[in-house]
């Protein structure tokens, strides 16, 4: 166990069999997350960093391999045991936000926060993503950039370890991008969180303190960021 | 070709909502065929027995007329032929038992054609002086065979007679004394048939007649027959006259058959309905989920039509095989069903051949209904054009959140709660229908778990609260009240006796009036009591006046206060003035209550009685001591009349049970259709939730909250149909022989909610079954 890493997969494989087919989507993959980090995980379509980061976040399992949180292997986990763990350890944000339709923006914030012991306000969260003035709003009535600052701000109310998100920017216009990566840095930085965003943009790894590239179920290549750039400073 | 296979794959996809709809359609179709075939096959043997026999227009009976005078009366104006006949309650023995069995035994020439009301000759022959008829069904309840002889007493004389044959008759089709009885009493109460000269010979009779029959000319009517009849027979003692619709049996096969083509008319429709509206709901459903693929046939170059029919296919595929199954189910059951009508009416077995037309009409119905609802769920295609088919719909509008704003919600309701209520009102047209479902399963429900509290209230109240004697005997003519008090307080095991006198009068009331027993009892009587059934108290009879029953009340427009008049067979032309000094509650129709000496005053007669209560220490010891008493027509033992009543009511146990599981079946369905369906529509955000941390119970509470809150929302309209269904069944049933209580008791409402409860429970357990199946990682990556 990597002293420090709050995260830690060892020879992970993950094989799908689609009829008579099986296909292997991850390969034999390591890698260590430390506490504090934003780590961006690159790779085209289909390379597999989606597969990590769904078995990284308890909502698919390995097929072999170990995933050690804390130095806990959730591996073996009962499906009981790995909601709990989606509960209070990761915060999920999805390309399409994914918010309930049926819920204010303020009520989508607070749904998660109800799942939390120690949550984050979702009123003060709200105006961090600096919309105190749409709480009242529904999804529908909300852009996609502010769909995504609330599903964002959802993920961050259960004061998770670690943010896990799939590409966040991904159904958003360059300008309404930077402004989500100003919010997930934000949390990093002032939570001391970890985040990982999978991405196909290399743009973003810019910003990251490690990027992580993924190709054909493995991880293909590994780059340090000696100094990030700000949210501000990247382009795709 | 091709979109045909992937409407057959579509539907296997859906298949247990499919099911449940092709299932409701059966059901709808079933009923539907059934029923409309047993009312043809029911009407077909009524009116083929009737036309056999000869059966009569108008009947009378009479002290005694001579035979040449009652032949006279064929030649009234709008009198096709009469027939007079000889009747007589006989006294049967039979070994070893002490009931008081009566066998109701008419005379008839043996050879003579053409009579009224002729039997139906099911086994044996016609006999001569010393062989005797009895009823089919008398002579199974009994064991007789023919050969067998059956001690009879008539007029206190004893004959054994020989059974030559087993019979039918049209009068005796619901064999019952008279309509003072609702449930034929097969081993106590059966008909027989013996030579005119015997019985004329036996009952001191000889040249006359008791009972006229009539048929009328085409055009002619009972009502205008009547006052000539009245006049023509008055001088030989008329005590009753009244039409075929007033005739004891056929008023109860006549009003059976024809409740059994109300329900055929109604009952299908409301399953037929809730399949068409299940249907609507999900073909809208599966047009959304295939909005991409609708706009690349479109851009394809498929016409609307084609896509259309396409769709179409599943509501015709579902109507189809509803209509197949329900027709297939519908034939089955109609020949049994028809089968144990018949025998227990004693009409003639008739070949029931399906008829065509409903087979093609329930066919023609249910594929109807499955396309319709099919039509109106895929109307929306015509609307899209490719373009905008192949883009992701908009998300609905949200103009103003109310719920959101009631200060009370804000305060009770957590994230979850506002979720469902949510739910609730963004799609009002389905939590409509599920209330409406709900509302539909909590009423039949309801309506079953009462049937036991109507037969209580119609019958076991009768036992308990109104009738308290042991054993009523029934004379067969009116005695002095002291003396039949005497002789009947002097037998060994009577330990209270009272008299009491029913007398056949007409009541009018105005323009209206009303034929119908009048019940004398004694002032301080403790036999009889006069119940409201509503209220559950019991009045003292009045003196100078009648309390009378709601049901009479209704029916001559009178009320308390009111004056009626009154005519009877001791009172002839004159009319009595009758005050009305109550009125109460009852289930048994058309009565009114006097006490005895009000009753002798107001007809000026001496005091008389033709019945006597008996609180018995001993009934065996009555009944025995009675067993061939010259003037006893016949004993009641209410322990009997208690017990055969228990069993009817245990015989529909089965029924009941079936109608409450449909009940409970039909309401799992609606709610686990309903629920599948919005479950397929918020996946994503279930999946969402599950990847948040929540467990499974814990989103299911979304989802059970909801479908609690409709349930909770579904019961006054549950309690409102049950009322409707009552006042339907009671409008079709009621007669001056009973009525049906509209009311229901808080025990069945809470046996519907239970019931309800148990189908709003299953489908929420099954709703989290399928949240918890759900593969996260799959359901997010779909884009809807």
């Amino acid at each position: 166990m990597n002293a420090n890493a709050i995260l830690e997969i060892r020879g992970l494989t993950k094989e799908y069999h689609m009829g008579e087919v099986v296909v292997r989507a991850l390969q034999g993959v390591d890698l260590a997350i430390y506490e504090g980090e934003f780590v961006v995980i690159l790779g085209p379509s289909g390379s597999g960093k989606s597969t990590i980061l769904n078995i990284a976040g308890g909502i698919d399992t390995p097929t072999e391999g170990q995933i050690l949180y804390r130095g806990e292997d959730i591996s073996g986990y009962s499906q009981k045991q790995l909601t709990g763990y989606r509960r209070g350890a990761v915060g999920f944000v999805f390309q399409f936000y994914n918010l309930m339709q049926n819920l204010t923006a303020l009520e989508n914030i607070a749904l998660a926060a109800e799942l939390s012991a120690s949550p984050l306000s979702p009123a003060e969260l709200l105006a961090q993503i600096d919309m105190a003035d749409r709480g009242d709003h529904f999804p529908s009535q909300l852009s996609g950039g502010q769909q995504q600052r609330v599903a964002i701000a959802r993920a961050i109310a259960k004061n998770p370890d670690i943010l896990l998100c799939d590409e966040p920017t991904g159904a958003l216009d360059f300008s309404t991008g930077v402004a989500v990566l100003r919010i997930l840095r934000s949390f990093n930085q002032t939570y001391r969180k970890t985040v990982i965003i999978i991405t196909h943009n290399a743009g973003i790894a810019e910003m990251a303190d490690r990027v992580l590239t993924v190709r054909d179920g493995i991880i293909a290549d590994e780059r340090i960021n000696a100094s990030p750039a700000a949210p501000e400073e990247v382009s795709w | 070709m091709i979109l045909l296979r992937q409407a057959a794959r579509g539907m296997w996809r859906g298949k247990k909502s499919y099911l449940a709809c092709i299932v409701l359609m059966a059901v709808g179709i079933m009923v539907f065929v059934s029923f409309n075939l047993m009312y043809r096959n029911l009407a077909a043997a009524m009116d083929g027995m009737y036309l056999d026999r000869r059966f009569g227009d108008a009947f009378a009976t009479v002290g005694a007329i001579p035979l040449n005078k009652a032949e006279a009366l064929g030649d009234l104006e709008g009198v096709r032929q009469a027939e007079a006949t000889l009747v007589t309650d006989a006294r049967v023995l039979i070994p070893g038992s002490n009931r008081i069995i009566t066998l109701r035994t008419s005379s008839f020439t043996p050879g003579e054609d053409g009579r009224l009301n002729s039997f139906l000759l099911v086994e044996g022959f016609e006999p001569g002086d010393e062989g005797i008829l009895v009823s089919e069904v008398f002579a199974a309840a009994h064991g007789l065979s023919i050969g067998d002889s059956l001690t009879l007493v008539i007029e206190g004389r004893r004959v054994s007679p020989v059974i030559t044959g087993t019979v039918q008759s049209p009068e005796y089709v619901y064999a019952i004394p008279d309509t003072g009885q609702l449930m034929p009493d097969t081993e106590a109460f059966g008909f027989g048939y013996l030579t005119t000269a015997r019985l004329g010979l036996l009952t001191g009779k000889t040249g006359s007649a008791t009972n006229l029959s009539f048929l009328l000319e085409e055009g002619a009517t009972f009502s205008h027959l009547k006052p000539q009849l009245e006049d023509a027979l008055a001088p030989y003692g008329l005590r009753t006259l009244f039409a075929r619709d007033d005739q004891p049996s056929h008023a109860m096969l006549d009003q059976e058959i024809e409740s059994i083509g109300s329900m055929a008319g109604s009952l299908p429709m409301v399953f037929i309905l809730m399949a068409v509206i299940i249907l609507y709901i999900m073909l809208k459903r599966i047009i959304e989920q295939e909005r991409m693929q609708i706009g690349t046939l479109k851009a394809f170059g498929f016409s609307n039509a084609a896509i259309i029919a396409h769709y179409l296919g599943y509501g015709g595929i579902t109507g189809l095989a509803g209509g197949v199954v329900g027709v297939g189910l519908g034939l089955a059951m109609t020949g049994g069903l028809t089968q144990v009508y018949l025998q227990f009416f004693s009409l003639p077995v008739v070949e029931t051949a399906p008829d065509p037309v409903f087979i093609a009409g329930g066919m023609g119905i249910a594929l109807g209904s499955g396309l319709l609802g099919a039509l109106m769920g895929t109307r929306g295609i015509l609307r899209l054009t490719p373009s905008e088919a192949m883009r992701p719909p908009a998300p609905p509008p949200v103009t103003r959140d109310r719920v959101g704003r009631i200060p009370l919600l804000r305060s009770l309701l957590s994230s979850y709660g506002f979720m469902s209520v949510r739910n609730i009102t963004r799609n009002r047209f389905r939590s409509a229908f599920v209330v409406l479902g709900v509302a539909f399963s909590f009423a039949l429900t309801a309506f079953m778990s009462s049937y036991g509290e109507m037969f209580d209230a119609l019958m076991l109240n009768q036992f308990t609260k109104v009738e308290l004697y042991n054993v009523k005997v029934s004379l067969r003519q009116p005695a002095a009240y002291t003396a039949a008090l005497e002789s009947a307080r002097s037998l060994e095991g009577a330990k209270r006796v009272e008299g009491m006198l029913e007398l056949p009068v007409e009541v009018r009331g105005g323009h209206l009036k009303k034929n119908l027993t009048i019940t004398a009892i004694q002032p301080e009587a403790q036999l009889y009591k006069i119940y409201d059934n509503d209220g559950d108290f019991t009045l003292a009879p009045p003196a100078g006046g009648v309390i009378i029953s709601s049901s009479l009340a209704d029916d001559l427009a009178v009320g308390r206060g009111d004056v009626l008049s009154m005519r009877t067979p001791y009172t002839g032309d004159e009319d009595i003035p009758l005050p009305v000094l109550g009125v109460v509650s009852s289930n048994l129709g058309s009565t009114a209550y006097i006490q005895l000496p009000g009753l002798w005053e107001l007809l000026s007669i001496p005091p008389t009685v033709n019945s006597l209560l008996v609180d018995a220490a001993d009934t065996a010891l009555i009944k025995s001591a009675l067993l061939e008493a010259d003037n006893v027509a016949a004993i009641t033992d209410s322990a009997e009349s208690e017990a055969l009543y228990v069993d009817l009511l245990d015989s529909y146990a089965y029924m009941i049970y079936m109608m409450q599981l449909a009940g409970v079946a039909i309401a799992f369905a609606i709610i686990t259709n309903t629920a599948t369906i919005s479950l397929s529509e918020r996946k994503r955000e279930y999946a969402t939730m599950r990847v948040l941390g929540m467990f499974p119970a814990e989103i299911g509470q979304v989802v059970s909250f909801e479908y609690w809150v409709l349930f909770l929302v579904s019961i006054p309209p549950g309690i409102l149909f049950t009322r409707l269904i009552k006042e339907a069944m009671a409008g079709m049933i009621d007669n001056d022989i009973f009525s049906m209580p509209v009311s229901t008791a808080p025990g069945s409402y809470l046996a519907a909610v239970v019931l309800c409860m148990a189908a709003v429970a299953l489908s929420n357990w099954s709703a989290r079954r399928k949240i918890a199946g759900f593969d996260m990682v799959e359901v997010l990556k779909e884009r809807e």
